[in-house]
C-alpha cells in the first residue's frame, strides 16, 4: 500500500495552537504587552528595577515633572550647629554625663552632614512621604503579578486535581467534591477570603497567595471536572484500559494533555482574576503589609490623596493596571480561540 | 419530458480560503442536471465534494471563506441562482426546496414539541393563520410520512422519538412547502438498516405522490440502486461518471465506479480477499488467498459463559431503574475462527464487547481464556485487544504513534528496553502497511484507514490471542473498509486471530464470520454457521434485517434479474 503522508514537520497540538495565536494580531499584541510586564517583574524581583521604592527622593507630593513649573531641586539646610549656650545651667554641679558628651560632640564634629537634596518634581510625581510614585509602581506591579501568578498556580493545581478526579471517578468521589464545591461557592465570597484571612491572622505576600488559591480554585474544578466525565468514555481511554494502562495513568498521563488547553485558559482567567481580587482585598486593607507595596496598597493610599487633588499616585497605578488586566483579557479569549479544538479544520 | 430541467449546475467550482493558508478546492468544475419529478443521486466517498455541491445549490456555504468560480452556474428553472439576491433565494428556498439531513436530532430544535416545529413551518408555507387549519394540516402531514397516531405526538419532544421517526418528522417539515425539489444529505446513514428500508420507502412513495424531484446524496452506491433514476459518482471534487442508474450500476465504465460496486462485499459475493482501490482511484483485483485455514477445532480461545449486564438508568428524581442491557447468553470462540455478532443499536452488541475487552465488568457470568493461566486484570490485556469504531477517538490525540505503539509493550513489560520496543512498534506498523517515517507523527496526519490501522497494530503489539472488532470498519469510506478488511483477514491467517466481530452491517459479517451470532434487545435471537443463517434465517428478526439490505440492483433491472 503507498503511503500519503504531508510533507510538512510534525507539529504538535501545542505549537499548533502557538501558530494560530501568532495569527492573531489581537493575540500577538497582547502577547508582546504581558511579555513586557512578565520581563518587568522578572527584572524587580532580580533587584534591578524598583529596589528603591521606600526612599524619600523628593518633597512630599512632588508632582510629575510635565505639569509643575518649579526647580526640580530643592536643599534642605543641614542640622543646626550645636550650640553650647543653648544648654541648661547646672548651678555649679558638673555634669556626670560630660566625659560622654564630650565624646559625642567631637563625633558629631567629625561628620559633617551632607546637605539633603530633595526633588521639586518627579517624573511620575511622589506620594505623601516623597517616594516616587514611579519606583513604586514598579514594585507594586511586581508585587500584583507574582501575587496573581502564584495564586493562580495554587488555585488552578487544586482545581485540576480535584476536578480530575471527581469527573474521572465519579460515584461518591463526585458526590464527595461536589458537595464541599457546593458548600464553598455558597459562601459570599468576600466573606469567605476575609474568614480565611482571619484564620491566617498575618498580613502578608505568603497569606494573600494563600486566601487567593484556597478561594479561587471552584472554577477550576467545575470546568475540568466537566472535561472528565466528557473524556473517561472516550474511545482512547477505554482502549487505554483495554491495554492495561492503570487509573492514575488514564487520568495523569491519558486525560490530561487532552484537558489541558482548558486549564490553561483557566489559570490565565483565573490570573486577571486574582490581580483584580489583590487589589480589592489591599484596598479593603487585608491584603499587603506596609512593608511592601502592591497596585492595592497604592490604590489605598490614593483615596486620601485624591481629595488633596494629588491626583498622580491614582493615575500611575491605574494606568498600569488596566493595561495589564486588559492585555491579558485579551491574551486569555485569544488562547481559547486558538487552543479551542472545536475550530481546528 | 419537460424540455427546461429544473435545476442544472454548470461548471461548479467551489474554493475555500483561510486565512493564510492556500485555498482549498474543494469541488472542481461539477455538471449535472436535474430533470422536474426525478430522482438524481449523488455518491462519493467523503471529501468528494458531494455535500459542498449540495450546499452551494442552496447557497448555504459560508460566504467568508467559500468563493464559487466566475464560471460556475447553478441554473434554477433557467435562471441562474447565483445572481439572486439573499431575500429572492430565501422565498426559492421556502417555496421550492425542502431539505434533510443525517442527523434529525441535531436539526429538530430539542426545545419545543414536534407540533410546535412542524406548525411553524407549515403556517410559513401555507401563510395561514387559523389553529384549527394549522393543526389539521400538520396531523396530515404526520399521517402522510407514515407516523401512527400523529394526533398523540404532536406533544412529543424530539427526544422521545426514535431515530426513524425524527427523520420522518424532518421529512415531513420538508414536504411541508409541497417543495419542487428535495435535497436528501446522506439521509439514512445514521440510522439501523431496517429503518432506513423504511425510510427508502417513504422517499420514493411522496416522490411519487408529490411529484418532485430529489437530489439524493450518499456514499452507499448499494442503496442509490433502490432510489435514484440518474446517479453521479463524484471523486475529489470531480464527476468521474454519471449516468442513467441502470446502465452506471449495471454495467459502469469508470474504473472507480466499479471498485466502489465490488469492494463492498455483498451476500453473494464472498471472496477471500476484496478488491481495493489505489490513490489514484483505480481498481486493484483481489488477491487470491493462501491456502485455506485449517484451524484445529479442539482449541477454544474464548469462552463466555452466561454472562450478563444491567445499568442504573436515572429515573425522574431520586427514583433510579436498572436497564437490562444483556440477558445472560454464552458462547464459545474457536483459535482462528470469526464469530459475528449482528444487531441494531441498542441490541447490547457494544456492551458484549467492552465485557470481553475488560473495560466493563459483567453482572454475572464468567469470561474465561483457556489455554491461558488466571486471567487476572492485567494479564486480560495480552489475551484480549479491541479495535474502537472511530479511529479518529481511539488514538490520543496527544500521543505520537511511536508513544501510541509502545505503551502497550512498557504497560505489558514486554521488551526490554526502549530500543526494543521501538523495534516491535516498526515492526508492526510496517506489518499494517506503514512504515517508519509515521512514528514521529501524530495521529491527525493520517487518513481515516491509515488511523485504524494504526489502532489494529497497536492492538497487536502485546500478542493477543482474541481481537474484538467493534464496528471496526463501519466509520470508513468503502474503499478503505475493503483494505481494513483484507487486512484483518490476513492477519488471521498469519496469526491465527480468533475475532469477535461486532457490525451492524451483515454484508461486511457475513464476508468475515464463519459462525453468527444475531442480537436483538438484549438477547440472543438466532445462532448457528454464517452460511446456514444468511441461507435459511428461521428469527423472524433475523429475516427482516436480511431483507432490508439495499441490494445495489437497480429498480428497473430488479425483475430480471
Amino acid at each position: 500500500m503507498t503511503q500519503i503522508y504531508s510533507s510538512r514537520r510534525s507539529e504538535n497540538a501545542w505549537s499548533l495552537a502557538l501558530r494560530r495565536l501568532w495569527r492573531d494580531p489581537v493575540g500577538r499584541f497582547s502577547l508582546g504587552v504581558v511579555m513586557c510586564y512578565l520581563v518587568l517583574v522578572g527584572m524587580v524581583l532580580a533587584g534591578w528595577l524598583g529596589a528603591r521604592w521606600n526612599d524619600p527622593v523628593a518633597v512630599n507630593y512632588a508632582p510629575p515633572t510635565w505639569c509643575a513649573s518649579v526647580a526640580n531641586r530643592v536643599t534642605l539646610p543641614a542640622g543646626e550647629a550645636w550650640d553650647r549656650s543653648s544648654v541648661i545651667p547646672l548651678y555649679g554641679w558638673t555634669d556626670p554625663l560630660e566625659p560622654l558628651w564630650s565624646e559625642a560632640r567631637a563625633a558629631a564634629q567629625r561628620i559633617q552632614p551632607e546637605p539633603v537634596s530633595y526633588r521639586l518634581t518627579l517624573l511620575f510625581g511622589a506620594d505623601k512621604w516623597g517616594r516616587d510614585v514611579g519606583q513604586k509602581v514598579l514594585k507594586g506591579t511586581q508585587t500584583s503579578v507574582w501575587v496573581g501568578l502564584v495564586a493562580a498556580f495554587v488555585a488552578t493545581f487544586i482545581g485540576t486535581v480535584l476536578g480530575a478526579l471527581a469527573g474521572y471517578y465519579g460515584r461518591w468521589v463526585d458526590d464527595l467534591l461536589n458537595g464541599f464545591y457546593g458548600v464553598l461557592t455558597s459562601i459570599p465570597y468576600l466573606l469567605l477570603v476575609f474568614a480565611v484571612a482571619a484564620v491566617f491572622q498575618q498580613k502578608g505576600v505568603g497569606t494573600l497567595i494563600l486566601i487567593l488559591g484556597l478561594t479561587g480554585w471552584t472554577g477550576v474544578f467545575r470546568l475540568v471536572r466537566a472535561e472528565y466525565l466528557k473524556h473517561r468514555t472516550r474511545e482512547y481511554v477505554l482502549a487505554a484500559g483495554a491495554l492495561g494502562a492503570s487509573h492514575g495513568r488514564r487520568v495523569w498521563v491519558h486525560i490530561l494533555p487532552n484537558v489541558s488547553h482548558v486549564i490553561l485558559v483557566q489559570f490565565s482567567q483565573n490570573l486577571v482574576g486574582f490581580i483584580k481580587s489583590e487589589v480589592i482585598l489591599s484596598f479593603l486593607g487585608f491584603g499587603v503589609p506596609v512593608s511592601s507595596v502592591s497596585w492595592g496598597s497604592m490604590l489605598n493610599e490614593a483615596q486620601n490623596e485624591l481629595i488633596l487633588g494629588k491626583w498622580w499616585q491614582l493615575g500611575v497605578t491605574t494606568v498600569a493596571m488596566a493595561i495589564f488586566v486588559t492585555a491579558l483579557s485579551l491574551l486569555t479569549d485569544a488562547l481559547r480561540d486558538a487552543l479551542d479544538p472545536r475550530l481546528n479544520s | 419530458m419537460n424540455p427546461l430541467p429544473l435545476l442544472e449546475v454548470r461548471d461548479l467550482e467551489v474554493a475555500f480560503h483561510q486565512a493564510g493558508e492556500i485555498p482549498l478546492t474543494a469541488v472542481r468544475g461539477v455538471d449535472f442536471t436535474v430533470p422536474p419529478c426525478a430522482t438524481v443521486a449523488l455518491v462519493g466517498e467523503s471529501g468528494s465534494g458531494k455535500s459542498v455541491t449540495a450546499l452551494s445549490i442552496l447557497r448555504l456555504l459560508p460566504e467568508s471563506h467559500a468563493r464559487l468560480h466566475e464560471r460556475s452556474r447553478i441554473l434554477w428553472e433557467g435562471r441562474n441562482l447565483l445572481e439572486f439576491s439573499p431575500q429572492a433565494m430565501r422565498t426559492l428556498r421556502r417555496r421550492s426546496m425542502g431539505m434533510i439531513f443525517q442527523d434529525p436530532l441535531g436539526a429538530l430544535n430539542p426545545v419545543f414539541t414536534i407540533g410546535m416545529q412542524l406548525g411553524e413551518s407549515v403556517r410559513r408555507a401555507e401563510g395561514m393563520g387559523s389553529a384549527r387549519q394549522v393543526r389539521r394540516r400538520t396531523l396530515e402531514l404526520l399521517a402522510q410520512v407514515g407516523i401512527a397516531n400523529p394526533a398523540a405526538r404532536l406533544s412529543a419532544y424530539p427526544h422521545q422519538l426514535s431515530g426513524g421517526q425524527q427523520q420522518r418528522v424532518m421529512i415531513a417539515m420538508a414536504i411541508s412547502t409541497h417543495p419542487q425539489l428535495l435535497i436528501a444529505d446522506e439521509p439514512t446513514t445514521a440510522l439501523d438498516v431496517t429503518v432506513q428500508r423504511q425510510i427508502m420507502t417513504l422517499l420514493r412513495e411522496l416522490q411519487r405522490e408529490l411529484s418532485m424531484a430529489i437530489l439524493f446524496i450518499t456514499h452507499d452506491l448499494a442503496l442509490v440502486g433502490e432510489i435514484a433514476d440518474e446517479v453521479v459518482v463524484m471523486r475529489q471534487g470531480r464527476v468521474v461518471e454519471q449516468g442513467r442508474c441502470s446502465e452506471v450500476l449495471v454495467a459502469p465504465r469508470h474504473d472507480y465506479t466499479r471498485a466502489l460496486l465490488t469492494c463492498r462485499p455483498t451476500l453473494g459475493n464472498l471472496p477471500a480477499r476484496l478488491p481495493m482501490i489505489d490513490d489514484q482511484g483505480n481498481l486493484m483485483p483481489a488477491r487470491d488467498s493462501s491456502s485455506p485455514r485449517t484451524p484445529d477445532p479442539l482449541s477454544v480461545a474464548l469462552e463466555v459463559e452466561g454472562v450478563s449486564k444491567s445499568f442504573v438508568v436515572q429515573g425522574s428524581g431520586w427514583r433510579r431503574s436498572r436497564f437490562q442491557a444483556l440477558e445472560p447468553l454464552g458462547f464459545a470462540l474457536q483459535t482462528g475462527r470469526t464469530l459475528g455478532v449482528v444487531g441494531e443499536s441498542g441490541s447490547g452488541k457494544s456492551t458484549l464487547a467492552r465485557m470481553v475487552a475488560g473495560i466493563l465488568a459483567p453482572d454475572t457470568g464468567r469470561i474465561h481464556f483457556p489455554g491461558a493461566g488466571v486471567p487476572g486484570r492485567s494479564g486480560r490485556a495480552t489475551q484480549v485487544q479491541m479495535v474502537f469504531q472511530n479511529p479518529f477517538a481511539s488514538l490520543n490525540p496527544r500521543f505520537t504513534i511511536a508513544q501510541l505503539l509502545t505503551e502497550p509493550l512498557m504497560l505489558q513489560g514486554l521488551g526490554s528496553h526502549a530500543d526494543e520496543r521501538l523495534a516491535l512498534a516498526v515492526r508492526w506498523l510496517e506489518r499494517v502497511g506503514l512504515n517508519e517515517r509515521a512514528l514521529n507523527r501524530y495521529p491527525h496526519e493520517f487518513s481515516g484507514g491509515q488511523r485504524q490501522r494504526i489502532a489494529i497494530a497497536r492492538c497487536l503489539t502485546v500478542n493477543p490471542r482474541v481481537l474484538i472488532c467493534d464496528e471496526s470498519v463501519s466509520a470508513l469510506d468503502v474503499s478503505v473498509q475493503a483494505q481494513v478488511l483484507n487486512l484483518l483477514r490476513d492477519l488471521q491467517d498469519e496469526l491465527d486471530l480468533s475475532l469477535l466481530f461486532i457490525s451492524h452491517d451483515l454484508a461486511v459479517v457475513r464476508f468475515m464470520a464463519d459462525e453468527i451470532l444475531v442480537l436483538y434487545a438484549g438477547q440472543v435471537v438466532e445462532r448457528g454457521k454464517a452460511e446456514d443463517v444468511y441461507a435459511r434465517p428461521r428469527h423472524p428478526y433475523t429475516q427482516q434485517l436480511l431483507k432490508a439490505i439495499p441490494q445495489g440492483i437497480p429498480l428497473s433491472s430488479q425483475g430480471e434479474g
